[in-house]
């Protein structure tokens, strides 16, 4: 095979931290090369250098052989490097056409008129390859799907005739089926011979898609290891340096009464949704994106309204109106989307814990501050999360530590049910675990958890027992011991 | 050396202005032998005091990335009528009280477009400012009222200690709307709203009611401008303010509250006021042309922002 890139000595220094410290890196045409290491390893700033977003202080590119020190974003996609981020670029109101031949839209005369017919012809050739061939050229982006739009960045780095593709944990918005279809793409943009670079946090895509595993810590090069002959606690003991041997802590509590119960939920989408929680029990909630989970959830807390529904918990039946109804119900929720919906970035770190509580801290219709100072700080302690002081702004902690945020500020309202929708999403593997082993104190705390999550080997691991989604309703029950990755995900595409 | 550096980093939005006040004070303090005498800065503190109260309650619902650009005109409306509850011979109290009356009636009103009809602040306001204006002109088919009482010259020209009294209002002011935004439950809402509003509906907030208070408090302060204007001119003119409309957000933004809201402090909001009274004296002072002098305070409000933009881009990169 043919070396398409390599990426020697490497080094990149921010003020304060040495952000990539003279990594290397071989990509060879015709191969999936993942990318992997913790938040923070390194991984994005390596990714910038190669699109030309970032300058290295030192070291080369090579690409096909030429060696370049720098270069622009510009000339990056003139190389042939294609990046596809995790925030996808792409215009909601112009259509498909335009999105894929974005800065290359091609025209004829004089007036430089652009040429609809050739970009149609020259759109659709591509459009059949990424497998978008059931919509139009004229169609507006807007009307696609995450896993299509995706698929018209994909289709763009292929109109600049891309050798090097760079993917950064392009499933994370995706459904199973979405993926296999990703998957079956990317074997055959490899036959022929682009190079990917394939970032992602889900070990088990690696063993899918992935043919050579690169490994990175705080900045260094750790190793390059073929995927066939390595494991995933080898893989883990690589990123983290240390062994985790626990990566799912185990869990020895009593589980006692039914503390939450929903009947009959029912909205445009959800279809008699019922199911229980008991205390110290961890209930999974499973399905594929788009099978009514984030919608169960918001219905229960109030920010969504049912058509439909009893919700009950201490003797008494309701329905919230407002997350404050809820809060007050002893209902606390953990939202998937945490920059959007979890975390108030530019506030100090103890408003975001105190918030969704503030009476706990008013004395005499006015904030204790000096009580609200001990408090948050003694959440930071207990949940371990690592902050530079209660006053730092929330959006400088690192994924893992804002996730440990919102789950202190759950906790702040003293819930006796908590939902926690995807809480270790974008989370690196240290963070995973300590997210695990709060969930465990949780449940010794008596409290009753619904998780939601995407990643099965997770909420398997988690869960005592699993509710199965499938389009807005619920096909399955499962205890633990019954489920498989299979059969649940035969109940999730709904084939029981 | 550790509490410095906090210090500079807990008011990176207002530092650019504080020393852009030193500068400014510094310059006209060199050109002018007036501008340290007590008497002058006494002047600059009653200047200030109108569109320092205004700017206030601004704060709040610039706080919440709201806007308020009606505050002037509803100011010379309730001048109006305050003027003719005077003529009328109403006692002061209730003259006093009816005036700010109408600042919470104008302040639901904005609060209720902005909220409840789910029109943009700016363009809500807008509306409202050319409304609350015609009615002033109507009120009086455009005459001017003259007042003579001693109570309200008091207010607008009287001293306590040596101190304006319309500078002590505008300093209470400032000092209830630092408590409600430090130690109130609604003041941290406001910024939990103004930061990420999807953020603050999960943690229980209503959202609309924040934002429909925080345009009271903008009509309140709104019409406690009017009150000084109206005391310190002895009269009530339906063009009060007229051309002054954006100065109080000139000011907030001045003081590091930027349109997007959710981080700032109501003291910023007052050095920003400072600058361009400062300003406004200081060139009055030497001389310079009034023409000159709008002409100056685009610049700097533009400048302030530039060099706050400069920083945040700086640390953005890094």
């Amino acid at each position: 095979m043919e070396k398409v890139l390599e990426m020697r000595q490497i080094y990149k220094a921010f003020p304060g931290v040495i952000a990539v410290d003279k990594v290397n890196l071989k990509l060879y045409s015709g191969e999936v090369l993942a990318l992997m290491g913790e938040n923070g390893a390194g991984k994005s700033t390596l990714i910038k250098i190669l699109a030309g977003v970032y300058k290295a202080d030192s070291g080369d590119i090579l690409i096909e052989g030429k060696a370049y020190q720098e270069f622009t974003t510009k000339e990056a996609i003139d190389l042939g490097i294609g990046v596809i981020y995790q925030e996808l670029n792409y215009l909601n109101d112009l259509t498909i056409a335009e999105n894929i031949l974005l800065g290359q839209i091609p025209t004829k005369g004089a007036l430089n008129k652009v040429d609809y017919k050739g970009m149609y012809k020259q759109v659709r050739q591509i459009m059949n390859k990424v497998g978008l061939e059931h919509r139009e050229p004229t169609e507006l982006v807007s009307s696609l799907s995450i896993a299509e739009k995706q698929l018209i960045e994909i289709a763009r780095a292929f109109s600049r005739n891309v050798k090097i593709l760079v993917m950064d944990e392009p499933t994370s918005a995706l459904n199973e089926t979405e993926t296999k279809k990703l998957f079956k793409l990317i074997q055959l943009i490899k036959k022929e011979g682009v190079g990917i670079i394939y970032i992602s946090h889900r070990m088990e895509e690696l063993y899918r898609i992935a043919d050579r595993v690169e490994i990175m810590r705080d900045g260094k090069y750790i190793t390059t290891l073929q995927v066939k002959d390595t494991n995933t606690d080898e893989i883990v003991k690589h990123m983290v340096g240390r062994k985790i041997t626990d990566m799912y802590p185990i869990r020895n509590c009593e589980i006692g009464e039914v503390v939450f119960d929903v009947k009959g939920l029912h909205t445009a989408f959800l279809k008699d949704v019922n199911f229980h929680v008991k205390a110290g029990e961890v209930v999974g909630l499973f399905g594929l994106m788009g099978a009514g989970r984030t919608e169960i959830s918001r219905c229960i807390v109030g920010m969504q309204k049912a058509d439909s529904g009893i919700l009950h918990m201490d003797g008494e039946d309701f329905m919230n109106k407002s997350p404050l109804e809820a809060l007050k119900k002893g209902i606390a929720y953990v939202p998937a989307e945490r920059k959007t919906e979890g975390v108030n970035l530019i506030a100090p770190v103890k408003d975001n814990i105190t918030i969704s509580n503030l009476n706990k801290i008013r004395k005499r219709r006015k904030l204790d501050l000096k009580y609200e100072a001990r408090l948050a700080k003694e959440w930071i302690k207990k949940l371990g999360i690592k902050t530079p002081g209660i006053m730092a702004e929330a959006g400088s902690l690192s994924g893992g530590n804002q996730q440990k945020l919102v789950i202190a500020k759950c906790l702040n309202t003293e819930p006796k049910f908590m939902i926690l929708n995807e809480p270790t999403r974008g989370v690196d593997v240290g963070a995973k675990v300590e997210i695990y082993n709060l969930i465990n104190q949780l449940c010794e705390e008596k409290k009753a958890v619904l998780m939601i999550s995407s990643e099965l080997p997770e909420i398997m691991a988690l869960s005592d027992r699993i509710y199965v989604l499938c389009e807005g309703k619920i096909t399955g029950e499962l205890h633990k011991g019954e489920y498989t990755q299979e059969n649940l995900l035969k109940y999730a595409i709904g084939e029981v | 050396m550790k509490r410095v550096k906090l210090l500079i980093q807990n008011s990176k939005g207002e530092l650019s202005t504080v020393i852009m006040l030193v500068i400014l004070c510094i310059v006209f303090g060199v050109k002018s032998e007036f501008f340290f005498m007590p008497r002058n800065i006494m002047n600059i503190g009653s200047y200030a005091s109108i569109m320092g109260t205004m700017a206030a309650g601004l704060t709040v619902a610039m706080l919440l990335g709201g806007l308020d650009v009606s505050q002037y005109s509803l100011a010379a409306m309730a001048g109006m009528i305050m003027g003719m509850l005077i003529e009328n011979n109403v006692p002061v109290p209730i003259t006093l009280a009816i005036t700010l009356f109408v600042g919470i009636a104008g302040g639901c009103l904005n609060a209720f477009i902005i909220t409840i009809m789910k029109v943009n602040p700016i363009i809500a306001t807008m509306g409202t400012q050319f409304v609350f204006r015609g009615a002033a002109f109507l009120l009086t088919d455009g005459r001017y009222i003259r007042i003579d009482n001693d109570v309200y010259y008091f207010i607008g020209n009287g001293k306590i200690a040596g101190i304006p009294f319309c500078l002590i209002i505008t300093i209470i002011t400032y000092g209830v709307v630092w408590y409600i935004l430090k130690y109130t439950k609604y003041g941290r809402q406001v910024f939990a709203v103004g930061g990420n509003i999807q953020v603050a509906k999960l943690a229980g907030i209503n959202a609309n009611k924040v934002k429909f208070i925080s345009h009271i408090i903008a009509g309140i302060t709104a019409v406690l401008g009017g009150i000084i204007t109206v005391c310190q001119t002895s009269s009530a003119m339906p063009n009060h303010g007229y051309g002054n409309d954006m100065d109080g957000i000139a000011a907030v933004i001045l003081g590091g509250i930027g349109l997007a809201g959710g981080k700032g402090k109501v003291g910023g909001t007052l050095i920003g006021i400072l600058v361009l009274a400062v300003l406004v004296n200081g060139m009055t002072l030497l001389n310079v042309q009034s023409y000159w002098q709008q002409v100056v305070k685009g610049l700097v409000l533009i400048f302030a922002v530039f060099i706050d933009s400069l920083r945040s881009g700086k640390s953005n990169a890094a």
